[in-house]
């Protein structure tokens, strides 16, 4: 098999930390095959991919990469989709968002229609070169970053964690994109914690051990903990008081269909209700008028005997939306979770002995004077629902708060949710895009699907 | 409320940026080529400069008012042109009042207001009948390549920017920040929106740069000096 | 040829794209947030606390010698084209004014980030040059030469006050951003 690409005692740290993502990293890449890079969450599976297609500051590495291309130039075409495809849909048609990368190689425009429309068709994407990104699924802008990358005749591809962002029928569909694409000759590096669905196609897998080390094998995440079907908990809340109660709740924003419409249901204290529904239907809207941050098109809501309010429902509701990082905003863990304490008016000498005792219920007391900003994603993940746990609201709003987590720390933060609404009878409503992962702690399901909230 | 504010923004940004190059929905007007129309909106926008006599400024407004026709721009807000027009020549009608005196100040105050007016109503129209697709494309011609991707990138993600913004102030409002609008009135709260909103706003335009300009060097962005341009559908 | 000349000037400036994108968030919002302004408060004519916030965190935030500037001029290019321009192409030397002036300081003085006073001064200094721009604008327009001094006067003074305004909030951003370590 012909070599690529090859990287030796290669390491690597980010400018301004002290340790080393990556620590005397070896490996070789053979054209035609397909390699899968696992290991958790943080330990530097993004930093190989970016190591690969050179886009790590030289300055902060040490070691070397080799690239065998064609004979004349010895450069090996690396095309790289990184996690998040939004961020990286840059234009706002089709056909031009294909074409961004041969504009960047300055491909005559005369030549880009076809290679276009050629590279659309390896990943069966049949829409129309005008076709607006912005009306495509998720799936479907997946494979448009790969269509993208995919123009411009890579000889190496690397896809980041593609699992999180597909269903399985979009998995399905990348499957056999990259088996054509290995009898073609092309390379493929998967980075990606849950490869399952993947499996068929990979050839070699190497391993993140956390330390920055890279081992062949395969790297075992720890299983998500069982879903279980409402009601399965054993749990009446029936004579619980209500505490939410929604009737024919009907949303439209500034279009003319409805989000959802003619929702009812009512969520009663010390319940764990989980709300599930693909990308796009609503479930952050259906928290925000929850909240009341927006006004229903129609419907009633009560909440804690009352309307929906900001000013009124900050002390009982807490909050944490998509990425709950976003919020944190002070310079110590401990002065981030004092905050709300301070502004809801709890006394000095109360609020050091809540600080401790919620960061001791959340794992992380030994952060207590760290800044959070130089904290992992998980550990700051933590942060966060502490900050919104500790004032002890008698409701929590949280919105796929398990995104972006291994099955670790997924975990841990489970744990952490189930053990506040256990013991301190706090109302949860977690949404997540994935109806195969409700959490255990479930007690119960709302799905929305095709414009209806039901009971699942 | 807050909420429907940034909703409303959300969505008119957001629905720029929706309409694609190819065959949209049947517009009211005629199509002009969109260098045509910058040109025109620039060369009647500077004409209203020089506008001094009655006689010029009503040829302009009968040239505005054709153009206006033609193009049949949607979502001009009549009320608020001319509660701007309204506010602008107060202002200035008082002053050439106290200057020449009641009749002689008041034409003159509202001829020089009705220049004003028409030296930015060619550039609302051309915004109004231009999706921003095109108009980024006109960009690229007067512009290096880079800047007008930057510029053209960055009013894409803007209602992306725009919705970790308000997910930022509506969780900061329900941890007990003194950030409602009410809240706002008093001074001393203001400290709470620069940090709490502004300051992780600011983080988070920071990293969403950071990860655009990943992802365009992902794609050999930069790799040379200029670049070509999509022909378009 | 405009295009060429405008790109040796570009390259010569050695922005790293992720700057140089973080500059043009400041100049859509410098934009944008003005806009929201208006619909949502009714508050007309505070233009200058947004331009002035938005000019000095693109300086203050990044390394870029013309930090402030290039956000002006992208900010004046956004609101040309957004039809926001009250006085069509002539937005962008508005902006690109007040990014000079902003970008001098920054270059006299090395503090200037850190300090409320300082940032203060500069923010009216920037805000003011709204009197020449005003004023030059209604020459062209063939205004009275008292009648524009006093309408420049008038509005250069509202322009500083809320450009001071705008400044006293910088220094609370950068030094948070320093100490979270996004910023150097």
């Amino acid at each position: 098999m012909v070599v690529l690409l090859q990287l030796q005692n290669f390491s690597y740290a980010y400018p301004g930390t002290g340790t080393a993502v990556l620590q005397d990293v070896n490996l070789e890449i053979e054209a035609g095959c397909c390699y899968c890079l696992t290991g958790p969450t943080g330990s530097g599976k993004t930093t190989v991919a970016l190591a690969l297609k050179g886009l790590l500051d030289s300055v902060d590495c040490s070691g070397t990469i080799d690239r065998f291309g064609t004979p004349d130039t010895r450069e090996v075409r690396v095309g790289l989709v990184l996690q998040n495809p939004e961020t990286q849909l840059l234009a706002t048609t089709v056909g031009a968002e294909v074409a961004f990368g041969l504009e960047n190689l300055c491909v005559d425009p005369q030549a880009m229609p076809a290679r276009v429309e050629a590279a659309l068709s390896l990943v069966d994407l049949c829409k129309p070169l005008d076709y607006p990104v912005a009306m495509l699924s998720m799936g479907q802008k997946y494979r448009l970053l790969v269509a993208a990358l995919l123009v411009m005749e890579p000889q190496l591809l690397i896809l980041d964690e593609p699992a999180a962002q597909l269903d399985p029928q979009g998995l399905a569909a990348l499957c056999r994109v990259l088996s054509d694409l290995k009898a073609r000759g092309v390379a493929v590096v998967l980075c990606e914690h849950r490869p399952g669905p993947l499996l068929e196609v990979v050839d070699r897998f190497w391993q993140m051990d956390g330390n920055g080390r890279l081992f062949p094998g395969r790297w075992q995440a720890p299983e998500a903990p069982p879903a279980i079907s409402a009601g399965q908990a054993g749990t009446d809340f029936a004579d619980a008081p209500a505490l939410l109660q929604v009737r024919d709740l009907s949303f439209s924003g500034h279009g003319t269909v409805p989000v959802w419409k003619d929702v009812c249901f009512d969520i009663h204290r010390g319940q764990c209700v989980v709300v599930t529904g693909m990308n796009g239907t609503g479930k952050t809207t259906l928290l925000r008028v929850l909240a009341g941050f927006l006004k229903p098109g129609r419907g009633s809501i009560r909440i804690f005997d009352g309307e929906p309010e900001p000013r009124l429902l900050r002390r009982r509701l807490g909050c944490l939306f998509q990425n709950p990082q976003k919020q944190i905003f002070e310079n110590t863990v401990r002065e981030e979770i004092a905050f709300p304490l301070k502004r809801f008016g709890w006394p000095a000498a109360d609020r050091a002995a809540r600080i401790e005792e919620t960061l001791r219920l959340c794992g992380i007391e030994h952060l207590i004077d760290a800044s959070p900003h130089k904290l992992s994603y998980g550990q700051k993940h933590l942060v966060a629902i502490a900050s919104v746990l500790a004032p002890a609201p008698e409701m929590l709003f949280l919105d796929d708060p398990f995104a972006g987590l291994d099955g670790a720390r997924q975990r841990d933060v489970m744990d952490v949710l189930d053990s506040w609404s256990r013991e301190r009878g706090v109302t949860l409503v977690i949404t997540s895009h994935d109806p195969e992962q409700v959490p255990g702690l479930a007690d119960g399901h709302l799905h929305i699907e095709g414009g209806r909230i039901g009971w699942r | 409320m807050a909420g429907d504010s940034f909703s409303r923004l959300h969505t008119a940004l957001a629905q720029g940026h929706r309409r694609d190059d190819g065959p949209a929905e049947p517009g009211k007007g005629i199509s002009l080529p969109v260098g045509v129309k910058m040109l025109l909106a620039l060369t009647l926008s500077c004409v209203a400069f020089v506008a001094r006599s009655g006689v010029f400024l009503g040829a302009l407004t009968a040239a505005n008012a054709v153009v206006f026709l033609l193009l049949r721009p949607q979502g001009v807000s009549w009320w608020r042109q001319g509660r701007y027009f309204v506010l602008q020549s107060s202002t200035i009608v008082i002053l050439y009042i106290i200057r020449f005196g009641s009749l002689e100040g008041i034409w003159d105050g509202l001829l020089i207001s009705w220049q004003l007016f028409l030296a930015f109503w060619p550039t609302m129209i051309f915004a109004k009948t231009t999706s921003q697709t095109k108009i980024v494309r006109a960009m690229n011609r007067v512009m290096p390549g880079h800047v007008s991707f930057v510029l053209a990138t960055c009013l894409k993600f803007a209602p992306h920017l725009l919705e970790e913004f308000r997910d930022i102030y509506e969780g900061q409002v329900l941890r007990g920040a003194r950030i409602l609008p009410r809240d706002l009135l008093k001074p001393w709260n203001w400290p709470d929106l620069v940090h709490c909103v502004v300051v992780p706003a600011v983080v988070q335009g920071m990293a969403l740069a950071g990860n655009i300009a990943l992802a365009a060097r992902a794609r050999d962005f930069g790799l040379y000096s200029r670049r070509t341009c999509w022909p378009g559908d | 040829m405009m295009k060429q000349l405008a790109a040796r000037l570009s390259n010569s400036l050695h922005l790293p794209l992720k700057d140089a994108l973080f500059l043009g968030f400041c100049a859509v919002f410098a934009v944008l947030v003005r806009m929201l302004l208006r619909l949502h408060l009714h508050v007309s004519g505070h233009a200058m606390i947004t331009k002035i916030f938005f000019l000095m965190l693109g300086r203050g935030s990044t390394s870029c010698r013309y930090g402030a500037s290039f956000t002006g001029l992208l900010a004046g290019t956004a609101a040309m084209f957004l039809g926001f321009a009250k006085v069509g192409p002539f937005i962008i030397v508005k902006y690109v004014l007040a990014g000079l002036v902003i970008d001098l300081a920054a270059l006299l003085l090395p503090g200037l980030f850190g300090s409320y006073l300082l940032c203060a001064l500069v923010a009216a200094a920037a805000a003011s040059t709204k009197f020449f721009t005003v004023y030059a604008i209604n020459r062209m327009i063939g205004m009275d030469h008292v009648v524009n001094l006093q309408r420049s006067l008038l509005e250069a003074g509202g322009a500083i006050i809320f450009g001071v305004a705008a400044g006293l909030m910088i220094p609370m951003v950068v030094r948070r951003l320093r100490a979270y370590g996004v910023v150097r």
